[in-house]
C-alpha cells in the first residue's frame, strides 16, 4: 500500500508538474503560431497614425463625409482667395552674401599685443581646481554632469572679478614672470622630487616666456625656443601618472565636443606644441590626423586648439621641464561619439 | 691591409653602437599624451548687440541680433553669453577686438555685427572670432535683403557663425511646410501651413474644405507635393507655393495615390499606388514622362525617399510579416532588408547627408524616432513617447523634426525637433496642433 501510494503520489506529482510547467519537448512550437497572430495584426494603418495617413483603406470612411461638404469643384477656385494665406512669405531673394568686407588687418594686429596674458589667470583658476578635483574620474556621467554645472559658474564668476582684478593683477604677473610653485598634485607624487639638478636652460625661457609666447604666436617661429634647451639638458625624472593624468584631465576638460560636426567628430588629431616653463604652450600645430578628410581635420584640430588654449597654464612640475618641454597630444573622439 | 679594414669596420659598428644611446638621451621626445575624455556641453559664444549704422532703428539691429541668438541657442550647441555679463561693448564694427575681454567671460566665440538701412534694404554686416586663438574665424560678410526679410538675414548670419564653428552646413535659413491642425479629435480641420523652422513667419497653403496629409516641398521651395482627400479617395496632389492652384500629379489614373516624395533634383516623383488591393512604389518624372513601376510584390511597398544622390531608394515593406524597411536601386530591382531590431518600422527618410536613415519605431506600445546607418547598422532611438512620428531632416542632416502626439480624447499632435545625438529635444513653435513637418533645403 505504503509502495502504491508512493508511485500515487510520485505519478501525480508529475503529471501536475508538467500541467504547470509544460512538457519539456513541446517547448519550441509555441513561438510560431504567436508570430502568425502578429502578422496578422499588423498592417501600416496600425503602426502608427502617420501611416494611416499614407494608408488609403481606413480613410476613404472617414474622408467620405469631407468630399460631400466640399465638392472637388469648389475647392480649387476658393484656395487662392482663403484667409490669410501669405503665400510664400519669404519675397527677398536679395539675401547674397556679399564677401566685400575683408577683415581689416588691424584687428589681428592690434588685439593680441596689448593684454593678452593677465586676466586668463583669473578667471580659470577655478577650472584647474576643478581639473584636480575631477582626476579620480570613475563614472564618465558623473564627471561630464559636473562639468556642465561648472561652466555656468564660469562664465557669470569672471564678469564680477575681472574689471577690477584686471588692473590690479596686471603688474605683479608682469614682473614675476617665473611659475608659480605647482599646485598640490592630484595624486601625491610618488617619486621623489630630485631639486632639479641643473637646469639652467629651462630658466631661460621662463624669464622671456611671456615676450617669447608671444613673438612666437605673431612671428610662427618659436623654433629657437625649442632648440635652445636641447643641448645641455640632463634629463628629469619622468612624468609622474598623476602628473600625466592631470593635464589629460586639463585638456579634456576644456575639449568641448558638442560643437564638433559629424564628420569632425571622426577624426583623431595629433596637436603637438612647444611650451614654456610656465605652462604656456606656444608653436601649436597639427602633426597628423586620421579618420576624416582635410576639412574635417581642420575642424577636429580647432577644436582640440580651443581645447588647449583654453585651458593652458598647465600645471606641471617645472624641475621636470625636460620631460615636456615638447608635447603631443592626441586627441581621440571615439569614447566621446558613443555618448 | 685587411687587418684595417676590419678595424676601421669594427671602430665604425662601435662608434654606432655607443652613439646610438647618446643620441637618444639628448634627443628627448616630446611628451605624449592622448585624450579621451572631453566634455559635451553648449560652446559659450558672445553675439556682441549689433551695431547700428547710419539712420538703421536700433530696434531693428536688436531684433536682428536676437534671432541670431535664438537660432544658435536652439541648436543646442551653442550657448550665447548674457549681455550683462559682457565687459566691453562693441560700438564700432570695425574696432579691434580686445579678446581680453572675452576670453575672461569664457566666450569661446565673438560675433560682432552691424545693421544698415537704405531705403526698403536692409544691410547685415558680421565677423565670427576665435577669441582664444586670438584670430577671425573666417572673413566678414554681408547680406542684404528687403525690409521685411530681416529675420532672414538674421538666419544668414547664425547659419556662417554655426557653420564655420562646428564644421557643417547651417539650417537656420529653411522652411517647414507641415499640416495645421484645428478642432477637436473626431472632427479636425487640416490645412497645409508653411513657416520658418523656428515657427515665425506662418501662412496657409490651403484652406480647410478638403483633408490634407504628408506634404513635402520642393527643393527650389515652389511647389509643395501632398495628399489631398478632395475627390474622396488620396490623391497625389501639386501645389504651387506662389499661386496656391493645386492640381493632381499626372500619371496616376487609376488606384490611389500617397506618400509623395521628391527625387534630389526635383526632377521626378516617388510615390505609393494601391490597385487592386497591391500597394506599390513608383516613379514619375515630371516633364511629362512615363510612370515607372519599381516594387512588384504582393506587400505593402510604401514610404519611399531617395538617397540623396538619388541611386537608392529606402522604403517600407511588410513582405517579411511585419513592417520593415529596404533600400532598392533607384530603378527599382532586387530590395536589401535593413531593419532587423524589434518591433516595427516605418517612415524611413534618407539623410541629406547621405549617411542615415531616419525612421518611426514602434515597439512595445511605445514609439520612437531613431536613425540607423544606411546599411541598417548602428541604429539609434532619439525619442521615445506615446506617439513619435513621421521624421524629416534639417537640410544639414544634423536635426530631425517630428510629430509628438500625446495620450487621450484632448491628445494633440505638435511639432518637435531633436539632435541626431538624441540631445537638444525641443518643441518647435506653432501658433496651434500641427503635424506631418517637411523640412526644406536651406533657401537661397
Amino acid at each position: 500500500m505504503q509502495t502504491g501510494l508512493k508511485f500515487s503520489l510520485g505519478g501525480h506529482g508529475a503529471l501536475i508538474l508538467v500541467a504547470l510547467v509544460g512538457w519539456p519537448f513541446a517547448g519550441q512550437t509555441p513561438p510560431e503560431p504567436l508570430g502568425a497572430v502578429d502578422v496578422t495584426l499588423i498592417d501600416a494603418a496600425t503602426l502608427s497614425p502617420g501611416a494611416l495617413v499614407d494608408t488609403p483603406a481606413p480613410f476613404e470612411a472617414a474622408s467620405a463625409p469631407e468630399i460631400a461638404a466640399a465638392p472637388a469643384a469648389d475647392a480649387l477656385p476658393e484656395t487662392p482667395a482663403p484667409s490669410d494665406p501669405v503665400p510664400e512669405p519669404e519675397p527677398l531673394p536679395e539675401a547674397e552674401p556679399l564677401p566685400d568686407l575683408p577683415a581689416p588687418p588691424p584687428v589681428d594686429r592690434v588685439a593680441p599685443v596689448p593684454q593678452p596674458q593677465l586676466p586668463e589667470d583669473l578667471p580659470e583658476a577655478p577650472e584647474r581646481q576643478e581639473a584636480v578635483e575631477a582626476v579620480p574620474e570613475p563614472a564618465p556621467e558623473a564627471v561630464e554632469a559636473e562639468e556642465q554645472e561648472a561652466t555656468a559658474p564660469e562664465a557669470a564668476a569672471p564678469e564680477i572679478v575681472t574689471e577690477a582684478t584686471e588692473t590690479a593683477l596686471a603688474p605683479v604677473t608682469v614682473q614675476v614672470p617665473r611659475r608659480r610653485p605647482p599646485q598640490p598634485d592630484p595624486q601625491p607624487d610618488p617619486a621623489p622630487v630630485e631639486p632639479a639638478p641643473a637646469d639652467p636652460a629651462p630658466e631661460q625661457p621662463a624669464a622671456q616666456d611671456p615676450v617669447a609666447a608671444a613673438l612666437a604666436e605673431a612671428l610662427g617661429t618659436p623654433e629657437t625656443e625649442a632648440e635652445t634647451p636641447t643641448a645641455p639638458a640632463a634629463s628629469g625624472p619622468p612624468l609622474t601618472q598623476g602628473e600625466r593624468e592631470g593635464l589629460r584631465v586639463a585638456v579634456g576638460q576644456c575639449w568641448n565636443f558638442s560643437s564638433l560636426g559629424t564628420d569632425a567628430a571622426k577624426v583623431t588629431v595629433v596637436v603637438a606644441m612647444e611650451m614654456g616653463l610656465d605652462g604656456r604652450p606656444s608653436n601649436l600645430r597639427m602633426v597628423s590626423y586620421e579618420g576624416g578628410g582635410d576639412t574635417a581635420a581642420q575642424q577636429a584640430y580647432e577644436t582640440a586648439r580651443r581645447a588647449i588654449l583654453r585651458c593652458q597654464p598647465f600645471d606641471l612640475p617645472p624641475e621636470k621641464y625636460d620631460q615636456w618641454q615638447t608635447i603631443e597630444m592626441t586627441f581621440n573622439p571615439e569614447r566621446m561619439r558613443r555618448k | 691591409m685587411t687587418r684595417t679594414r676590419v678595424l676601421a669596420v669594427l671602430a665604425t659598428t662601435l662608434l654606432a653602437l655607443f652613439s646610438a644611446p647618446l643620441h637618444a638621451q639628448t634627443g628627448q621626445g616630446p611628451l605624449r599624451i592622448e585624450i579621451t575624455e572631453g566634455v559635451i556641453e553648449p560652446l559659450p559664444i558672445a553675439i556682441a548687440p549689433f551695431v547700428v549704422e547710419g539712420n538703421a532703428a536700433p530696434q531693428l539691429a536688436r531684433d536682428i541680433t536676437a534671432v541670431v541668438a535664438s537660432d544658435l541657442e536652439g541648436s543646442g550647441l551653442f550657448r550665447p553669453i548674457s549681455e550683462t555679463a559682457f565687459i566691453s561693448q562693441v560700438t564700432n564694427f570695425n574696432t579691434p577686438v580686445q579678446y581680453a575681454d572675452w576670453k575672461a567671460i569664457n566666450a569661446q566665440g565673438l560675433v560682432t555685427g552691424a545693421v544698415t538701412v537704405q531705403g526698403d534694404r536692409i544691410t547685415v554686416k558680421f565677423r565670427l572670432f576665435d577669441t582664444f586663438s586670438e584670430a577671425p574665424l573666417g572673413e566678414g560678410l554681408q547680406f542684404t535683403g528687403t525690409a521685411n526679410a530681416w529675420r532672414r538675414l538674421g538666419h544668414k548670419v547664425a547659419d556662417q557663425v554655426y557653420s564655420r564653428i562646428t564644421g557643417e552646413g547651417g539650417y537656420f535659413d529653411s522652411r517647414v511646410v507641415f499640416v495645421s491642425e484645428t478642432g477637436p479629435k473626431n472632427a479636425r480641420q487640416k490645412r497645409l501651413a508653411v513657416m520658418d523652422y523656428d515657427g515665425e513667419n506662418q501662412g496657409f497653403l490651403t484652406d480647410s474644405q478638403t483633408l490634407v496629409l504628408a506634404p513635402r516641398i520642393s527643393a527650389d521651395g515652389s511647389e509643395v507635393l501632398y495628399t489631398s482627400y478632395a475627390t474622396g479617395f488620396p490623391q497625389v496632389t501639386r501645389l504651387d507655393t506662389r499661386t496656391l492652384e493645386s492640381r493632381p500629379l499626372e500619371g496616376q489614373p487609376e488606384g490611389m495615390t500617397f506618400s509623395p516624395r521628391y527625387a534630389p533634383d526635383g526632377k521626378s516623383v516617388l510615390f505609393s499606388m494601391a490597385v487592386g488591393g497591391n500597394t506599390d512604389i513608383y516613379s514619375l518624372p515630371l516633364n511629362g514622362g512615363e510612370r515607372q513601376r519599381l516594387t512588384t510584390a504582393p506587400s505593402i511597398e510604401t514610404a519611399p525617399s531617395y538617397s540623396p544622390d538619388g541611386s537608392q531608394i529606402v522604403f517600407e515593406s511588410d513582405r517579411s510579416g511585419s513592417p520593415q524597411l529596404y533600400v532598392m536601386p533607384a530603378g527599382g530591382g532586387e530590395p536589401r532588408r535593413i531593419s532587423f531590431g524589434q518591433g516595427r518600422y516605418g517612415t524611413p527618410v534618407w539623410s541629406p547627408r547621405g549617411d542615415l536613415i531616419a525612421f518611426t519605431k514602434q515597439n512595445r506600445g511605445r514609439f520612437h524616432i531613431g536613425v540607423m546607418r544606411v546599411d541598417g547598422s548602428e541604429e539609434r532611438l532619439l525619442t521615445a513617447s506615446f506617439l513619435d512620428e513621421g521624421p524629416t531632416w534639417a537640410p544639414n542632416g544634423r536635426v530631425v523634426m517630428f510629430t509628438r502626439e500625446t495620450a487621450g480624447a484632448g491628445g494633440e499632435p505638435s511639432l518637435y525637433s531633436v539632435d541626431i545625438t538624441g540631445r537638444n529635444l525641443r518643441r518647435v513653435k506653432t501658433p496651434g496642433a500641427a503635424s506631418d513637418p517637411a523640412w526644406s533645403p536651406l533657401l537661397d
